[in-house]
C-alpha cells in the first residue's frame, strides 16, 4: 500500500478564468486556490460551471482567458493526456472490454511501466479499494458501488497528486453514498491527494469537504469552510443554496454598521446582521433566517398563526401564517418545547439579530 | 442517445476533424458533386448557352404526358402503400415476442432484396403465360390471356410493391415510440378503441405517415427499375425516359436536361420537407 | 390471466395484415422455387424440379465473370466506404467541427438524389475519363453510393458511445491515437461490421448506376441480370436472382441478428 503513495498532493491554483460557450457565458473570472492535500468541494446547481472548470483542470477544455497551475507548474494548454492528474468520471467510465485489473492497469501501461511492476501496483491498488481478487472480472459484472472503487483505484493508481472527482456518487443509492463517502474521505487521507470535488449536493459537500466553492452563473459566489457558508452565507443565493432558509422581504428603515432594520411586506419590524453591500434606508431587502434559529413565544416579535406542522421523526416543523403572504418555517427536535402547538395557534416569531442576515433586494436571483 | 453532445471537451480538434473528413468530401466532389455539376452544365451549353432542352421537355405533348404519367403514378403509389403500409405498420407497432419478429421479418426481407429481383419475379407473374393470367383463365374470368406486362396497372401493382417496406418502417417506428400510457389513458378517460385510434394513434402518427408517404413519393418520381421491367416502352416515366434518351437515341443534352429537372424537383421537396423526412432513419435499412 | 375474446375488428386488421404481408413477401421469394424448375421456360408453379439451371448458370462462364466482377466490387467498396465513412463519422460526432448541418447534407447527398440521375452525371464524366467498365470507376461510384449508410450506421453508434471513455483514456495518459486504437475503435468494432455489411449489400445489389457504367464486356452481375430479363426468360436468371437473394437477405440477417444480440 505504501507503494501508491506518491509525492503526497500538490496545491492547485485557477486565476481569473473565463471561458464562453457561444453566447454563453460558462466561467466569469473565477480564481481559486486548492493547497496541497486539501479536500476543496465545487457546489453549484447545474449550469453553474463547475463541470467546466472541472473539465479544464483535467485539461478538456481550455479557458478563454486566465490560467490554471498544478504544483506550481502553468498546465492551462498542456495537453490532457500529459496532465497527470486522476479522475473519476460521474458515469466512472471504466472501459467496458477491459477486465477490472486492464482498467486499473492502463495509466501503468500507457507510461510504459514493467510488467511485473505494473502487476503488483495493480495489486495493491485492488487491496486499496477493499476489491482484491476481482482483477479478473468485467465492469459489466459488478455493482455499481464496486465499478465506483474501480473507478477510484484506477484513478489514483498511478501516483496523481490531484484528484479530480465530477459528481463520483450520484448515480449511487442513499446508503451506500454515505458509505462510499466516508471511504472517499479516507483513501484522500491516506495518500495525501488533494480533491477537487464536484457536487451538485449540498450535504454531501458539507460532509466531505475541508472547504467548499459555491459556484453560480459561472462565478464564485463564496469559498469557505463548511461552518462558514452555513453560518455566514455572503449572499442569498449561498443562504438559499445551502440548508434551509426562510426568505422574508421589505424594505430597509433602519441601518447602522451591524444591523439592519427591516419593514416586511406583510407588516412587522425584523432585524438581521448585514450581510453584503448595497443596503440603505428605503431600498427593497431580504431577510434569511434558518428554520431552526426560529424561536416561537407568546411575548416578543411578530404575530401569525400555526398554518401547518409537520412530523418527521426527530424533528418537528411549524409554518407559521403572516398576513396574507408570508410564512415563516420554524423547526426544533420533536419532543421540545413547541411540540405541543397545533393547528390554528396564535403565536408570536422571533429569533437574535445574529441569527439573521439581510441581503438587498437586488441581489436576488 | 444525443445527451452525449452536451459532454463537451476531449473532441478531435478542428485541424484533425478536417484531416479525417477530407477523404469522403474530396471522393464525393471529384465523384459525385463535380458529374452532377457537369449534367447541369451539358443541359445548358450545346456548345451556348440556352434552354432548348427544357423547352422541348416542358413542349412537347409526349413529355409532358410522361411528366404527368409520372407525377400521377408516384400520387397513386404514395396512397396504395400508405392505405396497405399503415394496418402493417399499426399491427407491427402492438406485437411482441416472436409474432413481431415474423412480421418484421415480412416487411425487412422484401427490402433486403435487391429491387431488380423483386421487379423481375413481377415479369414472370404478369407474362403472357404467367401465374396472373393462369388463375384468370382458371377462374373463368377472361377467355384469352391479357396482356398485363408493360401496363399502367402492372406497374402500380409492382411499384406498390417494391416501395411498401419505406412506408411501413417510418410509421412503425413513430407508432412504436408512442407511450403506450397514452391509450391506456384515453380508454381510462372512457374512450373506445375506434375513439383511442382516430384522437391519440392516428394524430400521434402523423410525423411517421408524412414521412413515408414523402419517402415514397421522392422514390417513386426517380424509380428506373420497376419502371423499366415492368413499364416498359409503352409506359415510361422520367427515369425510363432518361434512360432512353441516353441508351438508344443517345441524346445526352437532353438526357441531361430531363436529369437535372428530375433532381430540381427532388431537391426541392427534400429542402421543403426535409424536418418532416427523416432521412438518417433509413440507415437502419438500407438496401 | 384470461385473455378477453378479440373483437371483429382485431380480428379483420389481422386478417387484412396477414394478406398483405403474404403478397408482400411471396413475390419476393418466389424467384427460389422459379429456378428450381425442370422445364425449358420459366413457369410459375415449374412442373417438374431439377437443379440444372444452377448447373447452368455455374457453367455459363459469362454469369460467372459477371459474379466474380460484383464480388471483386463489392468487396472493395465494403473496404473503401467503411474506412472513409469511420473517418467521417469520427469527425462528426467527436471532432470540433462547425456546421455539423452542411456536413450532414453534403453526406447525405447520395442518397437523396435519384439513382437514375446518378448514373446519368457519373456516366457522362466517367466516360470522358475512360472510368467506365474499370473497377476503379466502379468502385468510385459504389462507394460514393455507400457512404451515407456507413456515415450513418458508424456514427449512430459512436453517439451511443460514452465520450468519457475517450476522455478517461486521455487523462489515464494515453495519446489521441492511443485512445482510439485502445478505447473507441474496440468498442465501435460492431458498428463499424454492420457499416461494412451494408457497404457490401449496398454494392453488389446496385443496379442503376451499374447499368450505365458497364461496358459491353465488362459488366456486373446486375446489369447481366437487367438485360437478360430484357430479352430472355430462361430459367437461369431465376438461379441468378436467388443467389444474389440469398446472400443479401444472409448478410442482412446476420446484421439484425447481432443488432438485437448488442441491444440485449
Amino acid at each position: 500500500m505504501a507503494e501508491l503513495k506518491g509525492a503526497g498532493g500538490a496545491p492547485v491554483s485557477i486565476a481569473a478564468v473565463e471561458k464562453r460557450f457561444g453566447s454563453v457565458a460558462a466561467l466569469q473570472g473565477v480564481s481559486l486556490d486548492a493547497g496541497a492535500g486539501e479536500f476543496l468541494s465545487l457546489l453549484g446547481p447545474s449550469g453553474s460551471g463547475k463541470t467546466t472548470l472541472l473539465m479544464m483542470i483535467a485539461g478538456f477544455e481550455i479557458p478563454d482567458r486566465g490560467t490554471i497551475a498544478i504544483g506550481g507548474r502553468d498546465v492551462t494548454e498542456l495537453p490532457a493526456n500529459q496532465r497527470n492528474v486522476g479522475m473519476v468520471f460521474q458515469r466512472y467510465a471504466l472501459f467496458p472490454h477491459m477486465t477490472v485489473a486492464e482498467n486499473i492497469g492502463f495509466p501503468l501501461r500507457m507510461r510504459g511501466l514493467a510488467r511485473s511492476e505494473m502487476s503488483s501496483r495493480v495489486e495493491d491498488a485492488l487491496k486499496l479499494v477493499r476489491l482484491d481478487g476481482y482483477g479478473t472480472r468485467l465492469p459489466s459484472q459488478l455493482s455499481g458501488g464496486q465499478q465506483q472503487r474501480v473507478a477510484l483505484a484506477r484513478a489514483v493508481v498511478f501516483r496523481p497528486p490531484v484528484l479530480l472527482m465530477d459528481e463520483p456518487l450520484a448515480a449511487l443509492d442513499k446508503k451506500l453514498r454515505q458509505a462510499m463517502q466516508l471511504e472517499v474521505r479516507h483513501l484522500q487521507r491516506e495518500l495525501g491527494l488533494t480533491v477537487l470535488y464536484v457536487t451538485h449536493d449540498q450535504e454531501e459537500a458539507l460532509t466531505m469537504s475541508d472547504r467548499i466553492a459555491v459556484l453560480n452563473d459561472g462565478r464564485i459566489e463564496q469559498i469557505g469552510r463548511p461552518e462558514e457558508l452555513y453560518e455566514m452565507p455572503a449572499s442569498a443565493f449561498v443562504a438559499d443554496f445551502i440548508g434551509e432558509t426562510n426568505f422574508l422581504s421589505g424594505d430597509v428603515v433602519g441601518l447602522d454598521a451591524r444591523e439592519c432594520r427591516v419593514l416586511l411586506d406583510g407588516d412587522g419590524l425584523v432585524t438581521g446582521r448585514v450581510a453584503a453591500d448595497g443596503l440603505a434606508a428605503g431600498t427593497g431587502a431580504r431577510l434569511a433566517v434558518r428554520p431552526d434559529r426560529v424561536r416561537l413565544g407568546n411575548a416578543e416579535g411578530i404575530e401569525g398563526t400555526i398554518a401547518e406542522r409537520i412530523y418527521s421523526g426527530a424533528m418537528l416543523m411549524l409554518a407559521v401564517r403572516i398576513g396574507e403572504t408570508t410564512t415563516i418555517m420554524a423547526r426544533g427536535p420533536s419532543n421540545g418545547p413547541d411540540a405541543d402547538r397545533s393547528v390554528g395557534d396564535r403565536v408570536r416569531v422571533s429569533w437574535k439579530p445574529e441569527d439573521a442576515r439581510v441581503y438587498p433586494a437586488a441581489a436576488e436571483r | 442517445m444525443t445527451r452525449w453532445r452536451q459532454v463537451r471537451g476531449g473532441r478531435w480538434s478542428p485541424l484533425a476533424a478536417m484531416l479525417l473528413l477530407s477523404p469522403m468530401a474530396l471522393l464525393l466532389i471529384a465523384g459525385f458533386f463535380y458529374p452532377l455539376v457537369n449534367l447541369l452544365g451539358r443541359s445548358l451549353w450545346t456548345p451556348e448557352f440556352s434552354l432548348v432542352h427544357y423547352e422541348r421537355l416542358l413542349g412537347e405533348p409526349l413529355y409532358l404526358l410522361i411528366l404527368m404519367r409520372t407525377l400521377w403514378i408516384a400520387g397513386v403509389v404514395s396512397v396504395f402503400t400508405l392505405l396497405l403500409g399503415y394496418p402493417v405498420a399499426l399491427v407491427m407497432a402492438r406485437l411482441g415476442g416472436w409474432k413481431a419478429a415474423l412480421v418484421a421479418a415480412c416487411v425487412l426481407v422484401p427490402l433486403w432484396t435487391s429491387a431488380l429481383v423483386r421487379s423481375y419475379a413481377w415479369v414472370v407473374l404478369l407474362q403472357r403465360n404467367g401465374i396472373v393470367n393462369d388463375t384468370l383463365r382458371g377462374l373463368g374470368l377472361t377467355e384469352q390471356p391479357l396482356r398485363l406486362i408493360h401496363t399502367e396497372g402492372a406497374l402500380l401493382v409492382a411499384m406498390t410493391h417494391v416501395l411498401l417496406p419505406f412506408m411501413v418502417l417510418p410509421i412503425y417506428s413513430v407508432l412504436r415510440a408512442i407511450s403506450t400510457d397514452l391509450p391506456r389513458a384515453a380508454a381510462n378517460l372512457g374512450a373506445g378503441t375506434w375513439s383511442i385510434f382516430r384522437h391519440v394513434t392516428l394524430p400521434l402518427s402523423l410525423p411517421g405517415v408524412f414521412a413515408g408517404t414523402l419517402m415514397v413519393f421522392i422514390l417513386s418520381l426517380g424509380f428506373y427499375i420497376t419502371p423499366a421491367l415492368v413499364g416498359g416502352p409503352r409506359t415510361l416515366m422520367i427515369a425510363t425516359l432518361i434512360g432512353q434518351q441516353m441508351t438508344e437515341l443517345l441524346n445526352w443534352s437532353f438526357a441531361s436536361a430531363i436529369a437535372a429537372a428530375l433532381l430540381a424537383v427532388t431537391l426541392l421537396l427534400v429542402a421543403a420537407f426535409r424536418r418532416v423526412l427523416r432521412i438518417d432513419q433509413m440507415a437502419g435499412h438500407a438496401g | 390471466m384470461r385473455a378477453r375474446a378479440p373483437s371483429l375488428g382485431s380480428v379483420a386488421l389481422w386478417a387484412l395484415v396477414g394478406t398483405i404481408l403474404a403478397v408482400l413477401v411471396l413475390p419476393t421469394l418466389i424467384v427460389v422455387p422459379m429456378s428450381l424448375t425442370g422445364d425449358q421456360y420459366l413457369g410459375f408453379p415449374p412442373r417438374s424440379w431439377s437443379l440444372k439451371w444452377y448447373t447452368a448458370y455455374f457453367s455459363d462462364a459469362e454469369w460467372i465473370r459477371a459474379t466474380l466482377f460484383s464480388l471483386e466490387i463489392a468487396a472493395l467498396t465494403t473496404v473503401v466506404a467503411t474506412i472513409l465513412g469511420t473517418c467521417a463519422a469520427l469527425a462528426i460526432v467527436r471532432g470540433d467541427v462547425k456546421g455539423l448541418g452542411w456536413i450532414n447534407a453534403f453526406t447525405l447527398a447520395p442518397m437523396i438524389v435519384p439513382h437514375i440521375v446518378v448514373a446519368v452525371a457519373m456516366y457522362l464524366t466517367f466516360a470522358r475519363l475512360g472510368l467506365t467498365g474499370t473497377v476503379l470507376g466502379f468502385v468510385i461510384a459504389h462507394t460514393i453510393l455507400a457512404l451515407p449508410y456507413v456515415v450513418l450506421t458508424v456514427s449512430a453508434t459512436l453517439y451511443r458511445l460514452d465520450p468519457a471513455l475517450e476522455m478517461a483514456a486521455l487523462n489515464l495518459g494515453a495519446s489521441r491515437l492511443q485512445a482510439f486504437f485502445q478505447v473507441t475503435l474496440p468498442l465501435s468494432l460492431p458498428g463499424i461490421a454492420t457499416a461494412a455489411a451494408f457497404a457490401f449489400i449496398i454494392s453488389l445489389d446496385e443496379a442503376v448506376v451499374s447499368f450505365f457504367l458497364s461496358g459491353v464486356h465488362v459488366k456486373t452481375l446486375t446489369r447481366k441480370l437487367f438485360e437478360d430479363i430484357d430479352y430472355s426468360l430462361s430459367p437461369v436468371i431465376a438461379s441468378a436472382s436467388t443467389l444474389l437473394v440469398v446472400v443479401s437477405i444472409a448478410v442482412m440477417a446476420a446484421i439484425e441478428l447481432a443488432r438485437r444480440s448488442v441491444k440485449r
